[in-house]
């Protein structure tokens, strides 16, 4: 027999009492984490405790482990082993000396420090000395089973160094196919253009298959890691013409129909590190290969930037937004909501302690306006029931933000909060942090391009709130510049030839004067550029939805999910405000989020805006869809007009004023 | 008791000469001369009014030539937000003008001028003098207008009668009407706080009643002028001397002048008569634009027969310079307020001719102590000078007609009495910025 580096193997009889066992090869794979292989009496299927044994103290750890494969092979023939994965809930290697304990249902042993020192080595000599001459199905078992032991929870830097080694034992153990090359005159192709690292267990990958030859059956993502997943079956496929003109000389004008592939798929188990992702194919003719995706993608703006930009490739039916791109957009959302906080409050003057309003104003991509609602707002003897919040959503601008409030205060003695965000979290998220800290009964979303028009706006949008029964969310009249409507509520309409309803404003770009914008009453949604709603009626149906990207219709959707809760949303035209309407985002993206938008919007509503917006007159009969009209009885929403006006105006209300 | 006054302007006459300046400067030194009143002045000084800036390590004032109640306020290493009309680091409000003020202790603040310093000035006034009266002067429509307060349209110099938004961006293209809307709320709600605005001209007031000026808030009240002896009058056969005295720049219309000459000297007066003169009086023509430099340069090329560039002058010489003049003509294509030239030409007892519009034609009245001519118009203005010049008897008439100018010893005891009505009387805006604060 050739000399061997593996140490030699009892071979004892399966006896209950007898059985004793031996570490064959240890080897850390992180500081929490360590592989064993050991030999043992045939009774013991699977070892279930662990203690990590020091002079001073033991520590529990967790157990997973598997008959080595070879012993299936070898049918028992060769003794027993297994391997071994032993995790602790914290770093336990320290470099100083320990001891094992290891116990199965038939029974428990130890390891003494002085073996585990003599067995242990670093990971590849481990590798090679127990894996590397096993057959391929055998390796890949391996794999395995160490990828889908890798745990989720720890700390960042040790899990980075766990899934390091765990690559390193992937290439050392993985059988490897033949290297895609792209060549025109082969008519077999595979290439992986994007992969996207939507969260540690869900991933999105972007390429194409060419498989004019023998269509490909299997198609498997492997992460650095070793987790295998088969996508055949889940991806979405499309049109790709410059795959087609690149294969053109050799195929002609048979069509390469939908090579294009995008896929969203989970993991397993977390995979951590950027590079190292491969993609194997295989054809029903048996031809197998693989290709290397690029590194990860993992910046939420470049993850979004091309979420978003694929939305063009969706077919009819939209499959590929509705399974793909919006499930990944949203795990985006919920880690992003996970992860931001507020990085740092800045507080300037006093407060009221118990304050009836707060004001919530989201700062991105400028500051300048601040100063401007600033010295607004100091002329106002209303802003002192108020609580006042900027909240920084650009945290690039924070040093600046904080000196200028710091400048402004000083002179103007409006008290307020600054909050900084640890990142840019968009228009929903920012404005929910900055709820969750507001103290006020009722909130006010404002946004930073609104100017009051006159003092006392705020206490008499209070007090038209307060006079409602059931109020959802309540909104001003906002008005351009040039004193024409940019705001008197939101409707829905479909045109006929497209499916989905958008939003619209009464009577945008009218005179302000208008008599018909001069009426107070419900409306299906109002803007959240200026949005008083009950704080605990806020939090309690959920707060703006962060499934929408950059702020739009997410006014809308909070406002549904009002209706939904049974109460009314209502327009204010007693109270005006400006509204800028200045650009804080840049508009090419903006029109890509918009369609999105939209379509989320109406994916999560069509059926209720149905019923809502019946419910109401329609404004203008030119775009009126009569033939959609439901079957069932038009729902009598009673729509008061004139409640709550009397009440609360100071002067009555002058439906046309002469000029 | 006496009363502390304090003046705020953007400019010192000794740095460069200028009409508002120049008012402030004079008004305090004859307030000071009350023995009730205590005044001081407090200018911008350094760039770009001047060319050095501050010279003294941890302090932003400096006297004027070592008059213990005359600064400079300089704003060196802060940026100035020239379409808000603001210092956009607001340290300088709330640390060095502040400084000044809780030393200088004014029971009245008369601000003549906010360019280059910036309308939180009047906020800051309120912050730490929460019972100090403040007065506000307006010597052109800057509040209203971002042509340097013109109110002339930039495409093509046409006279502005109302600034909306949209207008204010048709005339500034790369500047949004959003901007002028945060423009005027942002100025408006610092006026708030000003308890008298004075206008020196009754149609620059109802200007600025129409953009938003409560018409309570806001009184007539003309500059003061200095009477020294009036220069006596030559007799002479023909009244043909025209004297312009003012600033060299486009909107005081000088342009407009040389060209109704030239047309005159093409086709002079009346055969046998004399020519028409014009002597031009004028500063400030090196800071004027390139173009308008060349242009005015080849129009006095082409009229260098009737035409003499007297060049700078100081305010005590008018009297002299006006003794070689007939007419004194004031061309100007904005639409004024109340022009020093004007009340210095009747001082002299000298008609006035002058553009139709605006502060001129009020100060002036056609055919009774002056002749108007239509704005802007060289043709106009040449027949307008070929009349005045020509009609017997018509200046001896006009003469007559001119009435007696304000005295700026009348307007002292006047603002005296103001100030001290104020500062004695609680006023609404102190005592809504009490509630605030």
């Amino acid at each position: 027999m050739p000399y061997s580096a593996k140490p030699r193997k009892l071979r004892l009889a399966p006896t209950p009492e007898s059985a004793s066992l031996r570490l064959l090869g240890t080897s850390w794979l992180s500081d929490r984490s360590l592989l064993c292989v050991v030999s043992h009496g045939a009774e013991v299927a699977r070892f279930d405790t662990a203690r990590l044994l020091r002079e001073d103290f033991a520590t529990e750890l967790h157990v997973v482990s598997r008959r080595h494969p070879r012993d299936e092979r070898e049918g028992g023939a060769g003794g027993a082993s297994s391997l071994v994965h032993l995790r602790g809930d914290r770093a336990v290697r320290d470099g100083r000396a320990f001891g094992l304990n290891l116990s199965a249902g038939a029974g428990s042993w130890r390891i003494d420090a002085r073996s585990v020192a003599k067995a242990a080595t670093d990971l590849r000599s481990l590798i090679r000395n127990q894996f590397t001459n096993l057959q391929a199905a055998e390796r890949a078992e391996v794999v395995r089973f160490l990828a889908t032991s890798n745990g989720a929870s720890g700390d960042p830097a040790d899990q980075l160094r766990e899934s390091r080694s765990l690559h390193v034992v992937r290439e050392m153990l993985r059988e490897r196919l033949p290297r895609c090359e792209l060549s025109a005159s082969k008519l077999e192709g595979l290439s992986v253009e994007a992969m996207v690292a939507v969260s540690e267990s869900s991933f999105y990958v972007e390429g194409w298959i060419c498989d004019v030859e023998s269509a490909a059956v299997r198609l498997t993502a492997v992460s650095p890691e070793g987790t295998r997943v088969e996508l055949i079956s889940q991806l979405f496929r499309y049109d790709r013409p410059d795959v087609q003109a690149f294969f053109k000389p050799t195929i002609g004008d048979q069509a390469t129909a939908k090579c294009g592939f995008i896929g969203y798929f989970q993991l397993d188990a977390p995979s951590r590190l950027p590079n190292g992702w491969l993609v194997e194919m295989e054809t029903a003719a048996g031809t197998v290969m693989e290709t290397a995706a690029p590194p990860l993608i993992a910046s939420d703006d470049r993850i979004r930037a091309k979420l978003l930009g694929d939305l063009v490739h969706d077919s009819e039916d939209q499959e590929l937004r509705r399974v793909h791109i919006s499930p990944a957009l949203a795990v985006v959302q919920s880690e992003r909501a996970a992860r931001i906080m507020v990085e740092r409050v800045a507080s300037f003057g006093q407060e009221p302690p118990d304050p009836a309003v707060s004001i919530v104003v989201p700062l991105y991509g400028r500051i300048d306006l601040m100063e401007h609602q600033v010295v607004q707002f100091a002329g106002d003897p209303d802003l002192r029931r108020a609580e006042l919040i900027y909240v920084l959503d650009s945290p690039e601008l924070k040093e600046e933000l904080v000196a200028k409030a710091e400048r402004l205060f000083r002179l103007y003695g409006v008290p307020y909060r600054i909050l900084i965000l640890s990142e840019n979290a968009g228009f929903s998220l920012a404005n929910n942090i900055a709820a969750s800290c507001a103290r006020g009964q009722l909130l006010l979303l404002l946004n930073s391009d609104v100017l009051p028009k006159e003092r006392g706006w705020l206490s008499r949008m209070v007090a038209f709130y307060e006079s409602l029964e059931e109020p959802g969310a309540v909104g001003p009249m906002l008005l351009y510049e040039d004193d024409s409507l940019q705001h008197a509520g939101l409707y829905f309409e479909r045109p006929t030839e497209a499916r989905t309803w958008t939003n619209e404003h009464y009577f945008k770009g009218l005179h302000s004067e208008l008599p018909a914008a001069n009426v107070a009453r419900q409306v299906p949604a109002v803007t959240a550029a200026c949005l008083m709603v009950d704080a605990d009626l806020f939090h309690a149906v959920g707060g703006l939805s962060g499934g929408y990207v950059q702020g739009d219709y997410e006014d809308s959707d909070l406002c549904m999910r009002l209706w939904k809760a049974g109460r009314k949303n209502w327009y204010l035209p007693q109270v005006r405000l400006y509204h800028l309407e200045a650009q804080s985002y840049p508009s090419k993206a903006r029109e890509m989020n918009r369609q999105y938008n939209r379509w989320l919007f109406n994916e999560t509503w069509s059926d209720v805006i149905e019923e809502i917006n019946w419910a109401f007159a329609p404004p203008v009969s030119i775009t009126s869809d009569r033939r959609e009209r439901p079957r069932k009885a038009r729902q009598k929403v009673p729509v008061d007009h004139t409640v709550g006006v009397a009440e609360t105006a100071s002067e009555p209300v002058e439906m046309w004023r002469q000029r | 008791m006496s009363l502390r006054v304090l003046y705020i302007a953007h400019n010192h006459p000794s740095i460069r000469p200028g009409g508002a300046e120049q008012h402030a400067l004079e008004l305090h030194r004859a307030m000071s001369s009350l023995p009730e009143i205590e005044s001081v002045l407090l200018t911008k000084g350094g760039p770009p009014v001047g060319t050095s800036g501050r010279t003294h390590e941890g302090t932003f004032i400096a006297p004027v030539d070592g008059h213990p109640n005359e600064y400079f306020l300089y704003t060196d290493g802060y940026e100035f937000d020239y379409i808000n009309g603001t210092i956009t680091d607001k340290d300088f409000y709330t640390k060095h003008f502040r400084a000044f003020l809780a030393a200088i202790q004014p029971d009245v603040v008369h601000i003549q001028h906010t360019l280059h310093l910036g309308y939180e000035l009047i906020r800051e006034v309120r912050n730490t003098l929460p019972k100090a009266a403040i007065v506000y002067t307006l010597h052109e429509y800057m509040p209203i207008c971002a042509r340097d307060g013109q109110m002339v349209r930039t495409r093509n110099d046409e006279l502005c009668d109302e600034a909306t938004p949209q207008r204010c961006h048709e005339c500034f293209p790369h500047l949004s009407p959003q901007t002028f809307f945060l423009r005027k709320r942002f100025i408006q709600a610092q006026f708030e706080l000003v308890d008298l605005f004075l206008a020196p001209s009754h149609f620059l007031m109802q200007r600025f009643i129409e953009w938003g000026i409560p018409e309570k808030k806001i009184r007539f009240e003309d500059y003061g002028r200095a009477i020294a002896a009036a220069t006596p009058e030559r007799s002479r056969q023909h009244r043909t001397r025209l004297g312009y005295f003012g600033q060299l720049n486009p909107f005081k219309g000088v342009h407009v002048l040389l060209e109704a000459m030239r047309l005159l000297e093409a086709d002079p007066v009346t055969d046998g008569q004399e020519r028409v003169t014009l002597s031009i009086h004028g500063a400030n023509l090196d800071i004027q634009d390139g173009e308008f430099r060349r242009n005015l340069a080849k129009l006095l090329d082409e009229t260098t027969k009737s035409v003499t560039l007297v060049g700078k002058y100081r305010p005590a010489d008018v009297p002299a310079l006006m003794r070689d003049i007939d007419w004194v003509v004031v061309p100007s294509i904005w639409w004024e307020n109340s022009p020093l030239v004007i009340q210095e030409a009747f001082l002299n007892r000298r008609p006035v001719i002058c553009s139709n519009v605006g502060g001129m034609a009020e100060k002036v009245a056609d055919g009774v102590n002056g002749l108007h001519f239509r704005v802007g118009d060289p043709v106009s203005l040449a027949q307008t000078i070929r009349r005045a010049a020509g009609t017997t008897d018509l200046w001896d008439q006009l003469r007559r007609g001119i009435p007696a100018v304000y005295s700026l010893d009348d307007q002292v005891v006047k603002l005296g009495g103001l100030y001290r009505s104020l500062a004695s009387n609680p006023r609404a805006s102190e005592r809504a910025h009490a509630v605030l604060r």
